[in-house]
């Protein structure tokens, strides 16, 4: 088994956001900070990696006909656990994430690796899949919350280093709040697509 | 056992609730709730129609039964944590009964919205409404009201957007890299802050 | 053929009854572990908002919740601060409606009828705007009158709203202002 190769696959070449366009209303909604998006990121990587175990160690169990709710059923069971979890251990983080807190139940990510992989694989290889995949999905928030939270706060990890972060002369006395607001999470996304569309076109040009 | 009810809503509450959630709050261009499907099915202005027209339908009912399932149930039983099961359980079997009912008496309406019922079970917007509508602690018919309402919401948005798309698709010049799903984005992101006009409305909430 | 389906029926029914049993069994156990310690969460944020608005003094709780007539938002945890067996004035949390939902805003009032300050505990409002409510932008509601008459400039009052979140600077006023119009009927 090839740990780095999957890993590039999930982080870069499959990204779940950026190359399957999958996943796209939590990391418009909660990447308004960097911190935000890696609490959304890990939350959701744990439960990807606790959900694609459980149904892959259940798959043989599991009847064709109703693996969807049973699909549903297991991660909704994780998704709770983990708000619960949040709310009584990282009240502020909770608050944060607010409503996508128990939406991750039907980010489209967790449903699709439970139904692509997890049902058809073994045990460890799925794990390995929902690391991968959850770390591709967390890579996504962070480039969107980091670009967001500089350009429409101006400042760098705020709340993870210090309450302000580091701020950014100039720019965080005269943030463009915009990047922070809904329309400035479409406007990151574009552009960042954009980038990468460039940068593959550039790749096949050579 | 007595149950705490939400109180009743006054008809111009549930009014500025309605277009609050039509046009403030909306779906998807301010709380980014549905948005897989606004990218996914935004390709012809008549599926998009055909979409919104079923999510509205399916918010409507979801909040209708979600807020039984808490108020009766779990709120009794005092389950509040298995908010997130149960109501991702009703939904999905609820989408599963309309699909069932529609196919057998109405064949023309599911000709025309059957095959996007499958999709909604995994739309957030649905879910979305029905733990917002107790998180807010709407009554039974704010709760609908509220349903319907974030669905025009869903539906307004979506029908634009697609009709943005045909005109993207066929006529605009833009950058190569930008061509396809960037240029999407940056069109959502033009239409988000032109809602973004409607949040200085002062409704007397 | 039809026992067969007969069955098969069962088989699923019984998988998902499992499933969805194992699933609530699980989470009524973490609920159990993790409910005292939400609970406490909020009890110390509320107690430190409380102790920052009137310092030095006990609390008493008054009422554990009062829910108003149409509009004005629900008012919870009333409590009594008493310094030296006197009433010095009152604390409790008002739930206005924002931009992004409920606020929670503790509200402390004094008994000589000026606002002694607010807080706002919890809230989803838009990051970079409404959020600034939290900051030290709500320090203006200290000394003001608690006769429940406050509005923001806008609307012809004293408050300063913040900048673009006009919706949610309405939001904590109402909150203050109700606050502090159910303290005036405690003395």
């Amino acid at each position: 088994m090839d740990f780095m190769r999957d890993l590039k696959n999930g982080v870069l070449l499959d990204n779940p956001v950026f190359m399957q366009t999958i996943g796209l209303c939590p990391t418009l909604a909660t990447t308004t900070s960097l911190s935000n998006a890696i609490g959304m990121g890990v939350a959701a990587t744990v439960i990807l990696i606790a959900s694609n175990v459980v149904i892959s160690a259940l798959r043989k169990f599991i009847p064709d006909k109703v693996r969807i709710a049973a699909f549903i059923t297991v991660i909704a069971a994780f998704v709770t656990i983990v708000d619960l979890s949040l709310q009584a251990f990282i009240p502020s983080l909770a608050a944060s994430l607010g409503l996508f807190l128990p939406l991750i139940v039907v980010n489209c990510i967790i449903l699709g690796r439970a139904e692509a992989y997890a049902s058809k694989n073994k045990v460890l290889p799925s794990a390995v899949d929902g690391v991968c995949m959850g770390l591709g999905f967390t890579f996504a928030l962070v480039l969107m919350g980091f670009l967001r939270e500089l350009l429409g706060a101006g400042t760098i990890a705020a709340g993870i280093i210090g309450t302000n972060g580091i701020m950014i002369p100039g720019l965080s006395a005269y943030p463009a709040t915009v990047m922070i607001l809904p329309a400035g999470g479409f406007l990151a996304m574009g552009f960042i697509f954009a980038a990468l569309q460039y940068i593959m076109s550039k790749k096949e040009g050579k | 056992m007595s149950i705490a009810f939400p109180e009743a809503m006054g008809l111009g509450e549930i009014l500025s609730l309605a277009i609050a959630a039509i046009l403030v709050n909306n779906y998807i261009l301010v709380q980014f709730l549905g948005c897989c499907s606004f990218f996914g099915v935004s390709k012809k202005t008549e599926t998009a129609v055909g979409m919104g027209m079923a999510v509205i339908f399916v918010m409507a009912l979801a909040s209708a039964v979600s807020w039984a399932v808490w108020y009766l149930i779990l709120l009794p039983l005092k389950l509040q944590y298995m908010q997130t099961i149960a109501f991702i359980l009703v939904i999905a079997t609820l989408v599963q009964f309309v699909e069932m009912f529609m196919k057998k008496s109405m064949p023309a309406l599911y000709q025309a919205l059957g095959i996007f019922l499958p999709l909604i079970t995994t739309n957030c917007a649905v879910l979305g409404a029905a733990i917002t509508n107790i998180d807010n602690g709407y009554s039974f018919i704010g709760s609908v009201v509220y349903g319907v309402a974030a669905g025009i919401g869903y539906t307004l948005a979506i029908v634009i957007f697609a009709s943005i798309r045909e005109r993207l698709d066929a006529t605009a010049k833009c950058p190569k890299c930008f061509d396809g799903f960037p240029i999407q984005l940056i069109a959502a992101a033009l239409l988000a802050m032109s809602f973004m006009g409607f949040s200085g409305l002062s409704l007397p909430l | 053929m039809a026992e067969k389906k007969g069955n098969e029926m069962a088989l699923l029914c019984v998988v998902l009854f499992l499933i969805t049993l194992v699933s609530a069994t699980l989470l009524g156990f973490v609920n159990s572990v993790t409910a005292p310690q939400i609970e406490l969460n909020k009890e110390k944020t509320r107690a430190a908002a409380m102790s920052m608005l009137i310092p030095d003094s006990e609390f008493e709780l008054v009422e554990k919740e009062v829910v108003s007539d149409t509009g004005a938002p629900t008012l919870k945890n009333i409590y009594r601060a008493v310094q030296n067996g006197e009433t010095v004035g009152y604390c409790m949390e008002a739930l206005p409606s924002g931009f992004g939902g409920e606020l929670t805003v503790v509200v402390g009032i004094l008994a000589d009828g000026t606002i002694a300050g607010a807080q706002v505990t919890s809230m989803a409002e838009t990051p970079g705007l409404g959020a600034k409510s939290q900051s030290e932008w709500i320090d203006q509601y200290a000394g003001m009158p608690a006769d429940g008459s406050l509005a923001v400039t806008k609307d012809g009052g004293s408050v300063v709203p913040i900048t673009g979140a006009t919706i949610t600077s309405r939001a904590v006023t109402l909150g203050v202002n109700t606050a502090a119009s159910y303290a005036a009927t405690l003395e």
